[in-house]
């Protein structure tokens, strides 16, 4: 063990597994502007931008279950409630192939500070609703709209019944809060430069980013699990944006690379959320 | 020799080394939001925002201190005030390794350039009281918070009785300046194309920018340093940047080819500022 290992938590998992990996899947929808643009217009309507989130329901989501298929891996998928409600029978079919879905508010594009509770507390209850109608139960976990939470957010979560919220990015593996007397699971991010939108599209930059973000993550993770420090890495890929033709190569080397590793736990949120909690029990 | 050398101010190092190197950490705290956000919300908390920064006293920090121990190497650490005052266990660990702290404001994200004169001399003398409690020493250098010093910082740095500040980029050797009578050495920022928010975090670049810049920036150097003009070059990781596994191995590659060179004072800020003062004598400049 490392000179400090042992002022990081002790952790291990459910198989004594070097790593952990996850996938995950973003079916969004806005309501002024995408994340592609050339001019920002917060409040107004720019039509193309629109049309590129389009891209996700329409193909790129599509290729996404299709990879996902031929590699035999399942996914959460971060939805946004406008989303459900727009186009169910991707989620019926997704949640049909293993997947799960998780809640994204109710537009992308909208973000709620201290000041916004009730309007909050309302697109949190309809986000649920609609994904509880499109596949037949709520979500179990939550992601804020545009990685910006307000500090309401994990209150309301709790108060709505969520088990993991994904609003965190303090450590490489998971932790419980206790919020509002209720034990929730934060699930950090263990993905920000493997995440398509934060590090390809934002930054326009090349394919091969999230090819040597991914890899460098999962090396030393690796190196450090087989030291007995196991963690966590994860690739989010946005159904508008990394379903793409662009990133499908990049998507492949960095799965066929998981592939060629022994001791990953390739598992979901979900699995992560049960195991957190179990061993949290365990430790206490 | 070459042609316009004598344009260049004449500098050596203590044994005549060809360049120094030095890295640096920060230990950073925020009060509304850090470096990593989608939206820029100043004023209003991001709590996400927020949590990417807690990251390195709960991970990144102990992870760089592992991998300083492995190459036997001493760092400065420029540390926020609030920092301090939460994680004084992290300080006294790096401390007791051998590091340096160095004070960086009481919250990364509340900069000078918008406090009156007096609210900024409190808030220096916060950060100094946080990390002389927490190290049992008074900081000698200093590196304003955001890489943002106002036009009072000199002075009252001097007042505060600082040795040093980082809050320069005008050069690659340090240099020495009075300050209401007294000598303050200056050490500019020989990072900037090695430092992983400027250059990794801020523009989402690849991991690999911080090895381009940092072989373009000591092969460079080193040469010059073999004709007998030496410079420094440096390599900043915050605790909640560098110390996550995406930079890992970089920093490792970064810190394997400079043990691959002779002739290299690796070193840290206080040492060269000692040494700049050293070659100063009494700050004739």
């Amino acid at each position: 063990m490392s000179k400090f290992g042992e002022r990081r938590r002790a952790w291990r998992w459910p198989g004594n597994e070097r790593i952990a990996f996850t996938i995950g899947l973003a079916f969004e929808a806005f309501e002024f502007q995408s994340q592609y643009r050339t001019r920002d217009t917060p409040g107004k309507l720019n039509p193309l931008s629109l049309s590129y989130a389009n891209y996700g329901a329409n193909v790129g989501a599509w290729r996404l279950l299709e990879l996902l298929d031929g590699y035999g891996l399942k996914s959460h998928m971060s939805t946004n409630g406008l989303a459900a409600e727009r186009h169910p029978e991707f989620l019926a079919m997704s949640v049909k192939e293993g997947h799960e879905i998780s809640g994204h508010g109710w537009v992308n594009d909208r973000i709620y500070t201290a000041d916004d509770l009730e309007t909050e507390r309302r697109d949190i209850a309809r986000t649920t609703d609609a994904i509880a109608a499109a596949t037949g139960r709520p979500p179990r976990g939550w992601t804020s709209s545009g990685a910006t939470p307000s500090v309401n957010t994990t209150g309301l979560l709790a108060e709505a019944g969520y088990q993991w919220s994904g609003d965190d990015a303090s450590d490489d593996l998971p932790f419980v809060k206790t919020v509002g007397g209720r034990s929730m699971v934060m699930l950090p991010h263990t993905h920000t430069h493997q995440n398509d939108v934060q590090i390809f599209l934002g930054p326009r930059n090349g394919p091969g980013i999230i090819w040597e973000g991914f890899k460098e993550s999962f090396d030393q993770l690796y190196r450090e699990g087989t030291d007995g420090a196991p963690g966590w890495t994860e690739i989010i890929l946005h159904c508008q944006i990394g379903g793409r033709p662009v990133l499908t190569g990049t998507i492949r080397k960095c799965l066929d690379y998981i592939r060629s590793h022994d001791g990953v736990w390739c598992t979901t949120r979900g699995a992560i959320a049960d195991w957190t909690l179990k061993h949290e029990a365990r430790t206490q | 020799m070459s042609k316009f050398d004598s344009r260049r101010r004449s500098w050596r190092w203590p044994n005549n080394e060809r360049i120094a190197f030095s890295i640096g950490m920060a230990f950073e705290a925020f009060e509304f939001q850090s470096q990593y956000r989608t939206r820029d919300t100043p004023g209003k908390v991001n709590p996400l925002s927020l949590s990417y920064a807690e990251y390195g006293a709960k991970v990144g920090g102990w992870r760089l201190l592992d991998l300083f121990d492995d190459y036997a190497i001493k760092s400065h650490i420029s540390t926020n005030g609030l920092a301090a005052e939460r994680h004084p266990e992290f300080l006294a660990a790096a401390v007791k390794e051998g590091h340096e702290i160095v004070g960086h404001g009481w919250a990364n994200d509340r900069l000078y350039a918008t406090m009156s004169a007096e609210a900024e001399r409190d808030d220096i003398r916060r950060t100094t009281e946080a990390i002389t409690a927490a190290t049992g020493t008074a900081p000698m250098g200093w590196a304003s918070p955001g890489a943002s010093p106002s036009a009072h910082t000199l002075d009252i740095l001097c007042e505060t009785g600082y040795r040093w500040s980082g809050d320069d980029a005008s050069d690659d050797i340090p240099f020495v300046q009075q300050v209401k009578g007294r000598p303050l050495v200056i050490l500019p920022q020989t990072n900037a194309q090695h430092n992983d928010v400027q250059i990794f975090l801020g523009p989402r670049n690849a991991p690999s920018i911080i090895w381009e810049g940092f072989k373009e920036s000591f092969d460079q150097l080193y040469r010059e340093g073999q004709e007998g003009r030496p410079g420094w070059t440096e390599i900043i990781l915050h605790c909640h940047i560098g110390g996550r596994p995406v930079l890992g191995g970089t920093i490792r590659k970064c810190l394997d080819y400079v043990r691959q060179h002779e002739q290299v004072w690796c070193t840290t800020r206080n040492e060269i500022a000692a040494w700049a003062l050293n070659q100063n004598g009494s700050g004739a400049g």
